[in-house]
């Protein structure tokens, strides 16, 4: 489990000379520029699968404040301090934001937190909270928060045979085309409790290229609800999708441009959902191809 | 129904971002961090508030840009949704004369027009924090 912060023993020095790091890297994703760096060495080597698809090595190490963020993994000491459960620390900055025995369930913490840094400083893309799948050419969008159903959703509709680009991202680049973002899908079980699951194991294949966007679909699940949607005109659209930019304050000329070039040719719909099985292949039957 | 009093309304200038989408005109308030979005009616009654034009010179103007008859309540009623909006210059607009939507709605269906009635939808824009999923990708 992780737990809430607390004061307690360790906290990440301030130097990046000093010895208690087994080591660091610097990684660039969409023009963010993030450190990571673990205090012990098999922490370290774990490291590299909380980076975001398409992150690239940076040249140098940046512990300056030309990076965007550092985060800092203080494993259990190998002798923990007594009377005090021991815990794996995670650090933004000089920040303690969890801690937990289960290095797993910390590391996954951390790439929550590092996905979400680089959709915020991302300088060269734009990206909306929203499951993305590809259909025929184009992709379809379904914008959302947390436990509006939107992973289950593109679940179904990669089942039924859509193409994979994201569950949490949908990434969005000058001329509106949307780009893969392909990490594991995050399924909830029935205790609320997400579990990663590759696209692979659900059958689908994973979008190697951008596309422009085909429809937009603004839904929450609603046990029991039949899906008849109502058309959204394009500012509705534009709306719908700025309410889940992860940047719509800190660049929203961005945003309105980016989201405008999106939305320009795309059909978008509105309404609650039921069975995720059943909307899907409605969506996907209804969808037609770009050279229609 | 509501005698309208001259006016001379004028749309706000400053802190907007504006990006037409379509038929429909996104206005980002980067003082308020607010979007809204304005559809043709609206939009054109938004941009024709001078502060020298009239409400049935705007009328006028909303007529021929749109190929149909309208008159000075639904440019009101226009008025209330942008004042709402903040997108007016105070006191722009006069708040005692609020034309309510059945009565817009009667004005148009009368001159048998074929315009849709003035909208603007508003949403906050999220910070950080509220865009966020905040347990995504994690075991707990």
């Amino acid at each position: 489990m992780l737990s809430t912060p607390r004061q307690r023993t360790h906290r990440p020095e301030s130097g990046h000379g000093s010895n208690r790091w087994a080591g660091a890297f610097s990684f660039e994703g969409y023009g963010a520029v993030i450190t990571l760096r673990a205090s012990d060495a098999s922490v370290l080597a774990a490291l590299p699968r909380v980076l975001p698809p398409g992150a690239r090595p940076s040249g140098a190490l940046s512990f300056s404040r030309a990076a965007d963020a550092l985060y800092s993994v203080v494993a259990t000491p190998a002798t923990p301090t007594r009377g005090v459960a021991p815990a794996h620390v995670l650090f933004e900055g000089s920040r303690r934001i969890a801690e937990s025995a289960d290095l797993d369930a910390l590391l996954a913490r951390l790439e929550s937190e590092v996905h979400f840094k680089v959709a915020l400083a991302s300088r060269t893309r734009l990206f909306v909270h929203a499951g993305v799948v590809g259909w025929r050419g184009t992709a379809i969008l379904v914008p959302g928060r947390t436990h509006t159903g939107k992973s289950t959703l593109v679940a179904a509709l990669v089942r039924a045979g859509a193409t994979y680009y994201s569950d949490e991202y949908a990434v969005l680049d000058d001329a509106g085309l949307v780009h893969p973002f392909a990490r594991p899908l995050g399924i909830r079980d029935d205790r609320g409790r997400t579990h990663p699951v590759s696209a692979a194991s659900l059958g689908a294949t994973v979008a190697g290229a951008a596309a422009p966007v085909g429809l937009v679909i603004s839904t929450r699940h609603v046990a029991g609800a039949r899906w008849r949607p109502t058309p959204m005109s394009p500012g509705e659209t534009v709306l719908a999708l700025l309410e889940n930019t992860v940047a719509a304050r800190r660049r929203p000329a961005d945003a309105l441009r980016m989201l405008g070039a999106a939305v320009a040719k795309a059909r978008a719909l509105r309404g609650v959902r039921g069975d995720a099985a059943r909307v899907a292949e409605q969506i996907l039957a209804s969808s037609p191809s770009t050279s229609t | 129904m509501a005698h309208l009093r001259p006016s001379y309304p004028t749309s706000r200038q400053t802190g907007l971002l504006i990006e037409q989408v379509g038929d429909d005109t996104i206005v980002y308030d980067e003082t308020r961090k607010r979007a809204h979005s304005l559809n043709r009616t609206a939009a054109t009654v938004w941009r024709h508030c001078d502060g020298r034009r009239s409400l049935s010179q705007l009328a006028e103007v909303l007529s021929t840009e749109l190929g149909a008859a309208t008159d000075e309540h639904v440019v009101q009623y226009a008025l209330d949704r942008l004042e709402d909006a903040h997108l007016l210059e105070d006191g722009a607009s006069d708040g005692s004369q609020r034309v309510s939507r059945r009565d817009a709605l009667r004005r148009v269906t009368l001159a048998g027009a074929v315009i849709a009635l003035p909208a603007v939808l508003s949403i906050a824009s999220p910070t950080p924090a509220m865009a966020q999923s905040p347990d995504s990708g994690v075991i707990l």
